[in-house]
């Protein structure tokens, strides 16, 4: 099996097999990264596309520096929804009564609860930007801490911290009906 | 005692090799009431998250080679100069007549094999406009458009195999102008109308008796490896088309056809004019996927079966 560092250099020069297994092995978490990030099924498709023109576009000039090819992928992916933040000129929030809580009979038994993602993006919305990128990154694109901290520019403490905040922060909102 | 940041971090991923909520509990007691809540709503987030893209999408992105944003860059573009462009339509055909005129027929069968940034390209260029302004029929105006654009693609591949691949961008946007405006003169109202009038016999003629009816050079650079001639060729099927539908059609097979051969030059290519050739690549795809589809009717709306 070939290591990422021999696919992304023969992608480089060219070779649709080594490009195809780099689309194949990040496709499917750039798009629950953006189907976390904006919600909507059918922007996160049109995000997720404009990553990876973006990552096309770029891969020629793509150096290879030791730190996973996810970890560049998902800055475009991160700056893209920043574009998207900023062009759109304020952020989406959403009220606590949009948010659809998990029923609270029950919060022990939560373990078997399937959350809808739509459910928990309204959710992510009451979070701050940091957090909703932990998030998208640590769920949707399933990505180490210390990937995250690569993308998101950050120490890893930091992004535990956000981790942690976030979490507590979505079950308050998901869980109001318990906790408040 | 470790952090509960720290602990919630090393719990998540432990779920996520498959872990159990109650192990990861049992290795951190003196955190369990807190951590226990916590890793319950991880746990239903990561289950929420695990959404699968639709297949199709996945596998049209793919075929497509994402290029959405180059051709949004190109339609910005477009419509700066789109009205610039219709305005200047008769002098077009004034100074294409012109040109004609006072070139004379052999200076025209001489531009045809001309390449961009050459003396004659411009004869050439001309001459399709005239071309295009005296096509009265959107289907045949469409069929014309389809057949410069093969030219464009074998001039891309010419220019490549000549050295002269600074030019190939600039050929690669008008490949995609001439795509686009195929799907812009399919989805006008003059061309549904058409089809019908055309099944009726109302088929305009091309052209004949002007002299811009220069001889193809073949289009033998375009030819795929293993592609095999008649059936997988649009080329035949685009002059044979009678209406949009038979003109989309044709598209669809010229589309893979060019895809396949610039893929092909892409592989011999030296490495400095790759990266235009992939631009070509993705500009053609988008294009053509935009020709194919625009005036189609509505189009599904993308995130709903």
């Amino acid at each position: 099996m070939q290591d990422e560092e021999s696919i992304v250099r023969a992608a480089q020069k060219g070779d649709s097999d080594a490009f195809s297994m780099l689309y194949e092995g990040h496709f499917d978490k750039v798009y629950r990264y953006m189907s976390l990030r904006v919600g909507d099924r059918a922007e996160a498709e049109d995000m997720t596309q404009q990553v990876f023109v973006k990552a096309f576009e770029a891969l020629p000039a793509f150096k290879w520096r030791g730190a996973p090819f996810a970890s560049w992928l998902f800055r475009i992916a991160h700056n893209q929804v920043v574009d998207r933040q900023r062009r759109r000129g304020k952020q989406v929030t959403t009220s606590l009564e949009e948010v659809t809580a998990v029923s609270g009979d029950d919060p022990e038994g939560m373990v078997e609860t399937r959350m809808s993602v739509e459910q928990v993006v309204a959710a992510t919305r009451r979070l701050t930007p940091a957090q909703r990128e932990v998030i998208g990154l640590r769920f949707g694109a399933e990505m180490s801490t210390s990937e995250v901290a690569r993308v998101m520019g950050k120490s890893e403490g930091a992004v535990k911290a956000l981790q942690h905040s976030a979490v507590v922060a979505l079950r308050k909102v998901l869980m109001r009906d318990d906790d408040g | 005692m470790a952090r509960i940041e720290q602990v919630l971090d090393e719990c998540i991923d432990r779920l996520r090799r498959g872990e159990s909520i109650e192990r990861c509990l049992a290795s951190h007691p003196e955190h369990a009431a807190e951590l226990g809540p916590l890793l319950r709503m991880a746990a239903a987030v990561g289950r929420a998250s695990a959404i699968e893209p639709r297949p199709e999408f996945k596998a049209r992105l793919k075929y497509q080679a994402l290029s959405a944003l180059q051709s949004a860059g190109e339609k910005k573009r477009h419509g700066l100069f789109g009205g610039l462009a219709r305005a200047r339509t008769w002098a077009t055909v004034a100074v294409g007549v012109l040109v004609l005129v006072l070139a004379g027929g052999g200076t025209v069968i001489a531009s045809t094999n001309s390449l961009p940034g050459e003396p004659l390209y411009g004869v050439k260029t001309t001459v399709e406009r005239v071309q295009l302004a005296l096509t009265p029929s959107k289907v045949e105006k469409a069929k014309l458009l389809a057949k410069f654009a093969d030219r464009r693609v074998n001039e891309i591949v010419s220019l490549v195999t000549q050295g002269k691949g600074e030019r190939v961008d600039q050929t690669s946007v008008a490949l995609a102008r001439d795509l686009n405006r195929i799907g812009e003169t399919l989805s006008s109202p003059a061309a549904v109308k058409g089809e019908a009038g055309l099944l009726g016999g109302e088929a305009a003629a091309p052209p004949q008796a002007y002299p811009t009816q220069t001889p193809e050079p073949p289009s033998v650079a375009v030819a795929a490896p293993g592609e095999r001639g008649g059936e997988d060729d649009g080329r035949a099927e685009v002059k044979a088309a009678r209406s949009p539908t038979e003109v989309r059609e044709a598209l669809r097979k010229e589309a893979l056809r060019h895809q396949a051969a610039l893929e092909k030059l892409l592989e011999k290519a030296e490495e400095k004019d790759k990266p235009a050739i992939r631009r070509a690549i993705l500009r053609a795809a988008q294009a053509y996927q935009a020709a194919i589809e625009e005036g189609d009717g509505p189009r599904g709306e993308p995130g709903k079966p």
